[in-house]
């Protein structure tokens, strides 16, 4: 923990403080935290409604806040959990089945207005798509995040070894998806 | 399993990496704002739940005593009129009148009662009058011969 970050939660501990600060925070990991969700759900609105729970459960759970973590791995923790409890939820009220969710996360990117991706970025992403859960995570996480292993293992609370394993083999499948779709869409 | 992994997948172009996701025109520089008013809301919803939460023991035990009071009051008032109506009875014109103007049945069943001691003391009355100041000597004379007499005797 930074003594940015230190600073930040100590002023985020003070109630004279407390609102401006939390603001500097939202401002802070908003975009990071946004599509990091995005990423997982694909629809703009789902991860808009994801992202106001997320702060709202940071802004309830404030003194819950244990240091032994960085404010980053806490909050990637919880818009992670957030995430996956929403596909979940997706899951358990029946709209769709395990893999209707990846048909429906496929059809959403297909359909999407606010894709702006190539043809070659579809693809990539609609392999992705059709990753199981954990996955899916690993490859975003490392792939376009740009996260280091340690920092994926301590959102993730999984071993290195365990992610590594879990990329190699998502980038086996989406290789192997991109060649059964040579020609793309 | 390697690193290297994240190296295997190719690409013709070179911005496979590009976040190719959009978000509508001034999304995040509004968020903030969105996010504290709903915060905002929600604090108010939370205050009233968390007063209401707090009067709840009160309240349910306003209830609960208006309740018995309720329950008890009913009785006991009924108990005072039902004593009261066999304290006064009315005459049987009261009575009359009384049932004529559709008062509850209850009313009319004590006043129904009432009626009918008012009968019967009336009746007492009447037969004290009929022994006492009936001559018993003119009332054999006009009812019975004096054949009938003789045989008795």
């Amino acid at each position: 923990m930074d003594l940015n970050e230190k600073e930040l939660l100590a002023e985020l501990r003070d109630k004279k403080t407390q609102e401006r600060a939390f603001r500097l925070l939202v401002e802070q990991y908003q975009q990071r935290l946004y599509w990091h969700i995005r990423k997982i759900v694909i629809n703009h609105d789902d991860a808009d409604d994801i992202l106001q729970n997320v702060f709202i459960k940071v802004w309830k759970n404030l003194d819950g806040f244990r240091e032994d973590s960085s404010l980053f791995t806490w909050l990637f923790r919880i818009a992670t959990n957030e995430s996956l409890s929403f596909l979940q939820k997706q899951k358990r009220q029946s709209i769709f089945s395990s893999n209707e969710i990846t048909e429906h996360l496929s059809e959403t990117l297909e359909s999407d207005p606010y894709f702006d991706g190539d043809a070659i970025q579809k693809k990539l992403q609609l392999a992705v798509v059709q990753l199981p859960e954990k996955q899916r995570l690993v490859f975003n996480m490392k792939y376009f995040d740009e996260m280091k292993y340690e920092e994926i293992s301590d959102v993730l609370q999984t071993s290195v070894g365990a992610l590594k394993a879990s990329f190699h083999f998502a980038v086996k499948k989406i290789e192997e998806f991109l060649h059964e779709q040579p020609d793309g869409d | 399993m390697k690193e290297q992994d994240e190296h295997r997948i190719n690409f013709e172009g070179s911005e496979e990496r590009k976040n190719p996701f959009l978000v509508p025109d001034g999304y995040f520089e509004t968020f903030s704002d969105r996010l504290m008013s709903r915060i905002g809301e929600e604090q108010k919803a939370s205050k009233t739940r968390k007063l209401v939460q707090y009067l709840k023991p009160a309240l349910s035990m306003a209830a609960s005593f208006l309740l018995i009071m309720l329950l008890v009051s009913t009785p006991v008032k009924k108990f005072f009129n039902t004593s009261k109506g066999h304290l006064t009875v009315p005459s049987s014109e009261q009575a009359d009148s009384t049932t004529a103007t559709n008062v509850p049945i209850e009313m009319v069943t004590y006043l129904s009662d009432g009626q009918f001691m008012s009968a019967v003391s009336e009746l007492n009355a009447m037969e004290k009058d009929t022994l006492s100041n009936i001559n018993l000597g003119d009332y054999i004379e006009a009812n019975y011969s004096d054949l009938e007499l003789v045989a008795y005797n």
